[in-house]
């Protein structure tokens, strides 16, 4: 049994009405295991994102299911659905979309314990809100800023952090560096490896980086127009077959 | 006329609490290809800002001269900030979300503003779109923002600001959310662009192999200051900073190995006391000595290369 899974996901969406209809997603089906960290490669418009979101169970899919556990995330209720969304976690492509633009960035780190570890003191919350903080490369002095006040990778470390707060066994992230300069960028995957190893969390890592994948991921998917195209190795270039795969690969 | 479409002279920005811009100074010439380099929070984004009046509102420009195309930038208001400097100025942002209108199909934020009757605006709009890579034009043109990918939206950012014909064009992180082999063809449309006679461009990149392909004129900023500038040789090729060093050594890795860690710029940009004359590098800096923290200027290495560090680095 599979810690996540998706079985022949469908995603279609409306346009202009019910009689146009763009299919984002077709007949998708991927897994993720216990500790594994699996790759989404595609180009632009591929249906990743979309992916992501179902994975996540930020949307619902409008055919076929996604497993948690073997079990349906449909069906999931109260305790169960919320446990289930406390250990699947999502960073963002665009992190200041995701912070409430009222809160302080305080703020927006405390939410998640207030909601999830509702056991801890308020001091113990600040003392592990100003911790991740520091973990990821920032002075905490930034916590007192709205997310408009900082710059996009700033921003992009704020909403890591929200992530690790909360301990997730699965982590999605959906284009997490690709808006980051690289010297950010190694810091945030140096950072998501040391969280890898340190809680053995499992990894959905959607980029168009495909050096990235190659160097974080064990295996990875290839989408094209919403299918699955090809399941690739940890080396990418070595297995791949299709053409389209070739020139996602080489167009670096 | 001037040689310089764009001079910026010793602008500083600060809001309520402390200075976010520090004395920067760059310039664009007419037909040439500035890059402003450097990591987020540098102040790359806040200097471009204040050239299109978008500071955010608690944030003044307190020294300074903007000059774009002869005019005082700073001092346009009303329709002559429009028609003067807008209407002048195409302008891809970094956000790509934000500069779409959420209720508008991307056909009428294409050719709304357009001078050209509907239907020619439309036409040019379609081919502009198709030569951005976008295989099915039609479907985009008919769709809202919220329903096309991030590098779709992107690439309909560029089209907006290409629809302009203006004779600057700002592009603030154009390729950081597109697909690698998407990133090559706007890279030759860019280059494209700035070979057709009388545009210029100021680029913001953090992807340091598109601006040498690019640039031919390189500003590094970080903390709110220019630390290093030139041409595009003695940037890359005699880099005198170390900051501009280390920049450089993380873009040259391609082949990346899983066994170990990424190489990385430990720390990061200091929040506070931009305004101190002191070096705000030496907190990061591997050559950091007792020097660094006295009042530092701008020291010239000849040509157009100047740089704010008082080791000589070989």
């Amino acid at each position: 049994m599979s810690l996540l899974e998706a079985v022949r996901v469908g995603r279609v969406f409306p346009i202009d009405g019910p009689q146009k209809r763009f299919e984002a997603l077709k007949d998708v089906s991927i897994h993720l295991e216990a500790g594994e960290s699996v790759g989404v490669l595609g180009e632009s418009g591929s249906g990743k994102s979309t992916l992501a979101a179902i994975f996540g169970g930020l949307d619902r899919p409008t055919s076929g299911q996604v497993l948690y556990k073997g079990r349906d995330i449909a069906t999931l209720k109260g305790g169960d659905w919320k446990c289930f969304r406390q250990s699947v976690q999502y960073i963002f492509q665009d992190p200041k979309a995701a912070m409430n633009p009222y809160f302080t960035l305080r703020q927006v780190l405390m939410e998640p314990l207030k909601v999830n570890r509702k056991e801890l003191s308020k001091a113990q919350m600040v003392e592990l809100v100003e911790d991740m903080t520091a973990r990821v490369g920032l002075p905490t002095s930034i916590l007192s800023r709205h997310p408009d006040e900082v710059s996009g990778g700033q921003a992009q470390r704020i909403i890591t952090a929200r992530v690790l707060l909360l301990e997730p066994e699965v982590i999605i992230a959906d284009e997490c560096v690709s808006a980051l300069d690289l010297s950010i960028q190694a810091q945030i995957i140096n950072l998501l490896r040391r969280i890898r190893s340190a809680t053995g969390a499992s990894f959905l890592f959607i980029s168009h980086d495909a050096d990235l994948v190659r160097y974080f991921c064990d295996r990875s998917y290839v989408m094209l127009h919403g299918r699955i195209v090809e399941e690739l190795g940890q080396d990418l270039s070595a297995s791949a077959k299709s053409e389209y795969t070739r020139m996602l690969l080489g167009g670096l | 006329m001037d040689s310089r479409i764009l001079d910026i002279q010793g602008l500083c920005a600060r809001d309520s609490v402390e200075e976010l811009l520090v004395d920067v100074s760059l310039h664009v010439d007419a037909g040439g290809r500035t890059a402003i380099v450097g990591e987020s929070g540098c102040g790359k984004t806040m200097t471009l800002r204040a050239l299109l009046h978008t500071l955010p509102p608690d944030v003044e420009v307190s020294a300074g001269r903007i000059r774009f195309m002869g005019e005082d930038a700073l001092a346009l208001k009303g329709e002559a900030l429009r028609k003067d400097l807008y209407m002048r100025i195409g302008h891809v942002g970094q956000n790509t979300s934000e500069n779409l209108h959420p209720l508008l199909k991307v056909s009428r934020q294409l050719t709304d503003f357009s001078p050209l009757g509907r239907k020619e605006a439309l036409e040019k709009a379609t081919a502009l779109l198709e030569s951005l890579s976008i295989k099915d034009p039609g479907r985009v043109l008919s769709s809202y923002p919220g329903e096309l990918s991030g590098g779709m939206r992107q690439r309909v950012n560029m089209a907006v600001a290409l629809m302009k014909d203006a004779p600057l064009l700002i592009a603030d992180e154009p390729t950081s959310a597109l697909d690698a082999h998407v990133r090559r063809q706007v890279e030759e449309l860019y280059q494209g662009l700035c070979e057709r006679e009388g545009l210029s461009l100021l680029l913001i990149s953090h992807d340091l192999s598109f601006v040498r392909r690019i640039a031919d004129r390189v500003y590094v900023m970080y903390a709110g200051r220019v630390v290093e500038e030139g041409s595009l040789d003695e940037v890359f090729g005699e880099a005198a900073h170390p900051y501009t060093k280390a920049l450089a050594s993380l873009s040259g890795r391609r082949s990346l190995d899983r066994t170990r860690d990424l190489d990385e710029i430990g720390g990061s940009v200091p929040d506070k006391g931009r305004g101190d004359p002191s070096c705000a590098f030496s907190s990061r800096c591997p050559y950091a000595a007792r020097d660094c923290h006295n009042a530092l200027s701008y020291r010239h290495l000849g040509g157009s290369h100047y740089v704010r560090c008082c080791h000589e680095l070989a």
